[in-house]
């Protein structure tokens, strides 16, 4: 009898135990994580430089501009000069200095540096995301002077304008 | 041993002397190398978030906001900030006019802080916008908020200094002000540049105040009546300034076999009703790819009753004075409009419109002028 009201109390005690746990708790941790914005334009380089004699033309010379943007939309590179290359009142032809675009699937115009930021490059829709490296774009330059060029040091700014369409 | 300065002058063995002699020689070659090394890396590289920024302001209202700047370029970045004008032409190339030259800029109400700043490597910095909107603005208004790096490195010898510049586009909805109407002005078809692919073109015209993101289907069916091809257009939702006209070419399928063919647009602008357009087209074999005939075998438009009739190829009249003049008496509307003489610039553009009737931006800043003129009368109670 003693064995049986032990076992019982064993028994009532464990399964008090058991029931005075608490019911399933559940609580909330909120996860923000923030992307942040890219809209990057990288240029390989601050400065082109030439030595070059008159009536020699140089095609060696480029700018690499890297773009990346992790927001979906239509964006375009321009460039244009702030003047012609000069010196003082002396000044090599804007047709003598030129430059080509090439790489992404979009449209180049090439030409002369215009002197009001003008398209270079409009990208294709798959391209309004570029993500991990980028996308490059190179622009080669090509350079010749004149036969009758003072000789000097001749300079100017080309701007590389990256924007969104409105 | 104390030298004069209370310091110890450890003496020195042949060996050590040489190897600082070497240490001092190559920290020489280094700084010389150094700005050589930084120009040769000398990434520039700014980001700019975000590039576009909507606003819907009251009329008479200010607001302000941010814009993030980093400087990820190898190098510290001299930086300036600040506003231009946004155009665009109507093949849909945006163009940055002089702050405060287009009817529709609100560069003159806006302010950017700080206008110049240095930015170490790797380091961010935020540049504040402000914008107050005028009691009587209506419609939609655009800036662009420039981040320019300022070329410190000059070329050494002849040859360009690089500069980076970034844009965030600024669109300013005055609310409660805004009216929409767009016409179809154009629907025909082209070559692609390349010279490669037949494309359709398709006019718009925003008539309204307020900047307008138009969508639609382009259908090309048989005579027989079956569609060969139907394209969404403008997916991306490319916009037509307010007072504008945008062409949008349209690829069409090189698989569209040549013959003749309807073209029916059917356009959504946001308006009350769409704008729909109609026209037979004519498709040539040229090589591999169709080619558009544009001359005599493509007939004139037919339009749906709810939109303007639709043209083939440019609406425009040709103009009774050359672009000089157009372009001078263009600036001349601009100054007189820009300095508040808005009756004398009415009377510009009107002589504009009389000499080249197809003007678009003529036609815009008319409409504009005259919106402004009449909110000045209510201003003034008349």
């Amino acid at each position: 009898m003693k064995r049986l009201i032990l076992i019982c109390a064993v028994v009532t005690l464990v399964g008090g135990m058991v029931l005075a746990q608490p019911a399933d708790q559940t609580a909330q941790v909120n996860v923000t994580a923030v992307v942040n914005g890219l809209f990057r334009l990288t240029l390989n380089t601050a400065a082109i430089n030439y030595a070059l004699d008159p009536g020699q033309t140089d095609n060696t010379q480029s700018v690499v501009a890297n773009v990346r943007t992790n927001q979906n939309v239509a964006w375009f590179l321009k460039l244009h000069k702030n003047h012609d290359l000069t010196m003082g009142a002396e000044t090599i032809p804007s047709a003598n200095f030129t430059y080509t675009g090439s790489g992404g699937a979009g449209g180049w115009t090439d030409g002369e540096f215009p002197a009001v930021a003008a398209v270079g490059y409009t990208a294709a829709a798959s391209e309004y995301k570029v993500t991990g490296t980028g996308l490059n774009l190179t622009t080669t330059y090509s350079l010749t002077i004149p036969d009758d060029q003072t000789a000097g040091t001749y300079t100017n700014t080309i701007t590389y304008t990256l924007t969104v369409t409105p | 041993m104390a030298d004069g300065l209370g310091r110890l002058a450890a003496p020195q063995s042949p060996n050590v002397k040489s190897m600082v002699k070497k240490a001092y020689i190559l920290s020489a070659l280094g700084l010389m190398i150094a700005p050589l090394a930084s120009l040769a890396q000398g990434a520039i590289s700014l980001n700019v978030w975000p590039p576009k920024i909507e606003l819907s302001v009251m009329p008479g209202e200010s607001c302000t906001g941010i814009i993030n700047v980093d400087n990820k370029g190898s190098a510290v970045a001299n930086i300036m900030t600040y506003i231009s004008d946004v155009g665009m032409n109507i093949q849909g190339d945006v163009t940055f006019p002089e702050g405060g030259s287009l009817p529709y800029s609100c560069e003159p109400w806006l302010l950017v802080n700080p206008e110049q700043f240095r930015l170490a490597q790797g380091a961010s910095r935020q540049v504040r916008y402000t914008l107050k909107v005028p009691k009587d603005a209506a419609g939609t208004y655009l800036a662009c908020v420039f981040v320019q790096t300022k070329p410190e490195d000059r070329p050494f010898a002849t040859g360009s200094a690089i500069s980076a510049r970034v844009g965030s586009l600024i669109i300013v909805n005055v609310t409660g002000t805004g009216a929409k109407a767009a016409e179809l002005f154009s629907l025909g078809t082209r070559q692609s540049k390349d010279g490669k692919q037949a494309q359709v073109e398709l006019g718009i015209r925003n008539k309204g105040n307020v900047l307008l993101r138009p969508t639609g289907t382009i259908e090309i069916k048989s005579e027989a009546g079956f569609t060969v091809e139907k394209v969404e257009f403008n997916q991306d939702k490319q916009a037509v300034l307010p007072f504008s006209e945008r062409l949008y070419p349209i690829a069409i399928s090189p698989n569209v076999e040549p013959g003749a063919y309807r073209l029916i647009a059917t356009i959504d602008y946001g308006g009350r009703e769409l704008l729909a357009g109609e026209t037979k087209i004519y498709l040539v074999a040229a090589g591999p790819a169709a080619k558009a005939e544009d001359k005599d075998k493509r007939e004139k438009a037919k339009a749906e009753p709810s939109s303007r009739p639709a043209k083939t190829g440019s609406a425009a009249a040709a103009p009774k004075a050359s672009p000089e003049e157009i372009n001078a008496l263009l600036a001349q509307g601009t100054k007189l409009y820009s300095s508040g003489e808005y009756q004398q610039a009415l009377g510009v553009w009107q002589r504009v419109l009389k000499l080249d009737p197809g003007n678009a931006a003529a036609s815009r800043n008319l409409a504009r002028t005259k919106e402004k003129i009449e909110a000045l009368k209510k201003a003034k109670g008349g």
